[in-house]
């Protein structure tokens, strides 16, 4: 723990310097030995694997700026048979048998976040020969491939997003700062206190992880709130982490792209595609789906090609048979949408606007949802006897779940979509004491006297929350900050003794 | 010359005036800041304590197959937690709190009842000693061990039978030997003793990496000693006391709690070899088995150990719910069990001859038995209960007076 945030103030030092720096080739290697030495931490020969990648990558973009076809296969494929080496080659290894090869195939460490910065390497090579993406010099491409704060798990950035932000001259911003920090406490937040919350549980052993791991005969109703309560936790794990991501990024004043955008409020399965994941979701839509569309124009091979890339969208987070099938599942989806679709236009159904909306919410929620069974199962056969029971109508006759899971997962997906839904309604009003304010038309008093005040109060509230928000929020993460430091620290420094293992008898 | 310093006396005074008020303004915005969120935090607290109390997990052993169908079951798991109030005893450290279910129910000295036992002036006294196992952890009061003794026992004596319960959990086989040494000390002497000791003793030499305490050593000891409760100043006292406090300790306690399993100490971590540990376990328990039989001499009554079959010993043929129970063995504790069975089984000849081993007694069984590594469902307990009364029946109690010489009786057995 302390040396990981020595890790990081070394970074950050080493960041903060760069940005003093007045020459750019100096600026950029300072950056560039920043993330260099980030990632170091994880293994000397991870990083070599990073500055290889890089250096070749670099080469091979020189070569694919001919625009000659084969030298993009080249570089694709090299690409893409190395990472499927590290990726897929120890499980199927390790499938074999042989003792030989599994030890061979344990042996085999994947480096630290190679899925990320191989497909940064990926669309580098596709964009430059489709388009001119701008010419980077090594250092800059070596600061693309590695730059820390996304190194590990993305989001996947495109070169012409971040070169010319390597490029230009930094300017300190307060807003930016402002931003950053804000993206940061959220990310922490959902990363380190939402998502480990809906893993452990509220009490010990009822959470998302022994619902999964140490159950079994699971009740439809288990099935289903296992299944919300995995996706949820996932969401606040990867969405929380990517904030932190950008956050960091932004308070040094680089832009990376967004990477969720509230994908829970989605009416359609295309529009949860487009929401999660972001940054891989449109890789695998620019990178592999167009240009297999693009192939033929028939209706079913659109579909095809839908369900290709959703398998190897399913395929890129390992080598498991269930997440091959979570992703074929998810493909199905988006071909059942468009098929659903086509058939609402020929039948031309007609459905109140509220009610539909309210509909197509409901259904994409519970369809993306149950996907997360397949992506969590930890096996083929737990997946089928979960399958089984969320299909099964009797199964729903008993629960094996505890009732605090029930409660903690009820509360959370609610305290969710009330934040949600609670923003956007105070923003909505801020916007409307603003206007109100500025031509006087309405009452902006601190006490409502009408009902027809409440939105003009609550909004001048929320605006002069959001106005001197440092001055309440510093002191409040403050103290926050020092309790949790001062309870981590009091129930770390209790006495060690022999844990109390009588009430395993 | 002195209004230019005037000048500057004015600036200065002028910056610090404004520093005060920064200063002043960030401080009495971090005491209305921190009022506010105590405030939430103290409404949060009292919320929680009114929601029912979550925080104890199901045991993982009522979701035992064994217990699907039966009407009892979640009552008696209920019960079964409710009832795990420790009080201080006397020499023996812990005994159970009195309680009154209707599947569990424990007297006001801290014993389970057994049901049907008829204790009285002239009935056939049996005290049956042991740890978890033998009070009946996994089985309501009519299922125990001592329960089906009880039942056996009273089929086959022609006296009325009382089984007395002195099972407590994590026991070992000396705090068993200070129970009996404390009833012959109040007068209470047994027709028979039986034992169903040796698991607490690994356990607690497994927890500590030494055989002369009992288990859980570490822990009372730092509470008797106060060591748990380090003193703090009174600032920060004066900050644990607040809601805000609490509620953020809480929540930090339970996301550490439910990250991992905290690393158990060991004989292992504390370098203690296993060999040595093994013999002292053997030692000690061999020795309390000594001590039993100068006992019984004295006193004249009979005793039989018990030595508690495992999941990993003996050849029966494990279901699947068994295996997973079999596999979750802590390794450390199974190479330490497999080294004192084994010095046991060599050893006990020459000291202690009324030992019995279970280890085979569930061969030829292939339904499910195994709770978990030690103990057993109902199925079992009975299993255990008839081989128990077999063994008193074939050894028929020593014919032995309060002095030592043969009585004469012709023994308490129905004669068929």
């Amino acid at each position: 723990m302390i040396s990981t945030i020595v890790l990081i103030v070394v970074v950050l030092a080493l960041w903060a310097g760069a940005w003093q720096i007045e020459s750019l080739r100096g600026r950029q290697l300072l950056l560039l030995l920043g993330s260099y030495v980030f990632y170091f931490w994880f293994g000397g020969t991870m990083l070599a694997m990073l500055v290889a990648s890089s250096l070749v990558n670099f080469r091979l973009g020189r070569l694919v700026r001919t625009l000659r076809l084969e030298f993009l296969w080249l570089a694709v494929g090299l690409n893409i048979v190395l990472i499927a080496a590290f990726k897929y080659l120890p499980p199927i290894l390790d499938a074999a048998g042989s003792p030989s090869q599994a030890d061979l195939a344990r042996r085999i460490v994947i480096p630290v976040g190679m899925s990320f910065w191989t497909f940064q390497a990926l669309s580098y090579h596709i964009d430059t020969y489709l388009e001119d993406v701008g010419q980077p010099s090594l250092l800059e491409f070596c600061l693309y491939m590695a730059f820390w704060p996304t190194v590990i798990s993305g989001p996947v950035c495109r070169l012409p997003e971040m070169l010319p932000q390597f490029r230009r001259t930094p300017q300190f911003s307060r807003q930016d700062l402002s931003d950053g920090v804000l993206q940061i406490i959220q990310g922490v937040c959902m990363k380190f206190y939402l998502a480990q919350l809906l893993a452990s549980g509220w009490s010990r052993g009822a959470g998302v992880t022994a619902g999964f791991d140490a159950t079994v005969g699971w009740g439809g109703l288990d099935v289903w709130l296992l299944a919300v309560g995995y996706g949820f936790q996932l969401f606040f794990d990867f969405a929380g982490y990517s904030l932190m991501v950008i956050g960091v990024a932004r308070v040094f004043g680089i832009r990376l792209p967004q990477n969720f955008n509230r994908p829970y409020l989605s009416l359609t399965p295309a529009i949860f595609w487009t929401r999660w994941h972001m940054s891989l979701s449109f890789w695998i839509r620019d990178y592999v789906f167009r240009p297999l569309s693009a192939m033929r124009r028939d209706k079913w091979w659109l579909y095809v090609s839908l369900l290709i890339a959703m398998t190897l969208f399913g395929l890129w987070h390992g080598a498991r048979w269930t997440f091959m099938l979570w992703g074929i599942y998810q493909g199905l989806l988006l071909v059942g949408h468009r098929m659903g679709q086509r058939a609402k236009k020929w039948a031309s159904i007609q459905v109140p606007p509220a009610l539909g909306a309210c509909l197509a919410w409901a259904t994409t929620f519970a369809f993306v949802s149950l996907g997360y069974v397949f992506f969590r199962a930890s096996s083929l056969a737990q997946l089928g006897t979960m399958l089984e029971a969320a299909l099964t109508p009797s199964s729903y006759r008993h629960v094996v779940l505890p009732q605090a899971y029930y409660q903690l997962t009820i509360t959370v997906v609610a305290g969710y979509f009330l934040v949600a839904g609670g923003s956007a309604l105070l923003r909505s009003w801020r916007a409307r004491y603003r206007a109100a304010d500025k031509s006087r038309v309405a009452s902006t008093s601190l006490i409502p006297l009408t009902w027809a005040d409440v939105p003009y109060t609550a909004g001048a509230t929320v605006d002069f929350l959001a106005t001197s928000l440092w001055w309440w929020l510093a002191p409040a993460l403050v103290t926050l900050g020092g309790l949790a430091a001062l309870a981590t620290y009091i129930q770390s420094a209790r006495i060690a003794t022999t844990p109390f293992i009588y009430t395993l008898f | 010359m002195h209004r230019s310093v005037s000048k500057e006396d004015t600036t200065r005074r002028g910056t610090l005036a404004r520093c005060y008020k920064v200063i002043a303004i960030v401080l009495l915005n971090a005491a209305i800041v921190t009022a506010c969120l105590n405030a939430v935090a103290a409404a949060v607290v009292l919320l929680l304590r009114l929601s029912p109390d979550t925080s104890e997990p199901p045991d993982a052993r009522s979701r035992s197959s064994y217990y699907a169908g039966k009407a009892w079951a979640s009552q008696y798991w209920k019960e079964f937690a409710e009832s795990r109030r420790e009080q201080y005893h006397a020499f023996t450290v812990w005994r159970r709190a009195p309680f009154k279910g209707e599947t569990v129910n424990i007297d006001a000295r801290g014993i389970r009842v057994t049901p049907g036992a008829a204790c009285g002036p002239g009935s056939f006294t049996v005290f049956v000693f042991g740890s978890s196992h033998m009070w009946g952890t996994g089985a309501p009061d009519w299922a125990t061990i001592p329960a089906y003794l009880q039942e056996r026992l009273a089929g086959l004596i022609s006296r009325p039978v009382c089984v007395v319960n002195f099972g407590q959990s994590g026991y070992t086989s000396t705090q068993s030997l200070i129970t009996l040494t404390l009833e012959l000390q109040a007068g209470h002497r047994p027709d028979v003793a039986v034992f169903l000791d040796g698991a607490g003793d690994i356990y607690a030499a497994y927890q500590s990496g030494r055989v002369d305490v009992h288990m859980n050593f570490e822990t009372t000891s730092a509470r008797m000693e106060r060591r748990d409760l380090p003193t703090r100043p009174l600032i920060v006292q004066t900050i644990e006391a607040t809601s805000l406090f609490r509620l953020v300790s809480d929540q930090i306690g339970r996301l550490s709690a439910g990250t991992a399993d905290p690393e158990l100490v060991t004989y292992e971590s504390l370098k203690v070899d296993r060999g040595p540990l093994a013999t002292a376990v053997v030692d000690a328990f061999l020795g309390n088995c000594k001590m039993v039989d100068a006992l019984a001499k004295q006193y004249g009554f009979a005793y039989y150990y018990f030595w508690p079959p495992h999941i990993s010993k003996g050849s029966k043929t494990l279901t699947d719910e068994e295996q997973t129970e079999k596999a979750a063995v802590a390794p450390a504790f199974q190479r330490l069990l497999d080294t004192t069975y084994q010095a046991v089984e060599t050893r006990h000849s020459g000291t202690c001859r009324s030992i019995f081993f279970l280890d085979h007694l569930f061969d030829r069984e292939t339904s499910l038995i195994w709770l978990d590594d030690v103990h057993t469902t109902p199925v079992g307990n009975r299993m255990i209960a008839e081989k128990m009364a077999q063994v008193v029946q074939d050894h028929e109690p020593p014919r032995v007076g309060r002095s030592g010489e043969d009585d004469g009786s012709a023994g308490p057995w129905r004669i068929p």
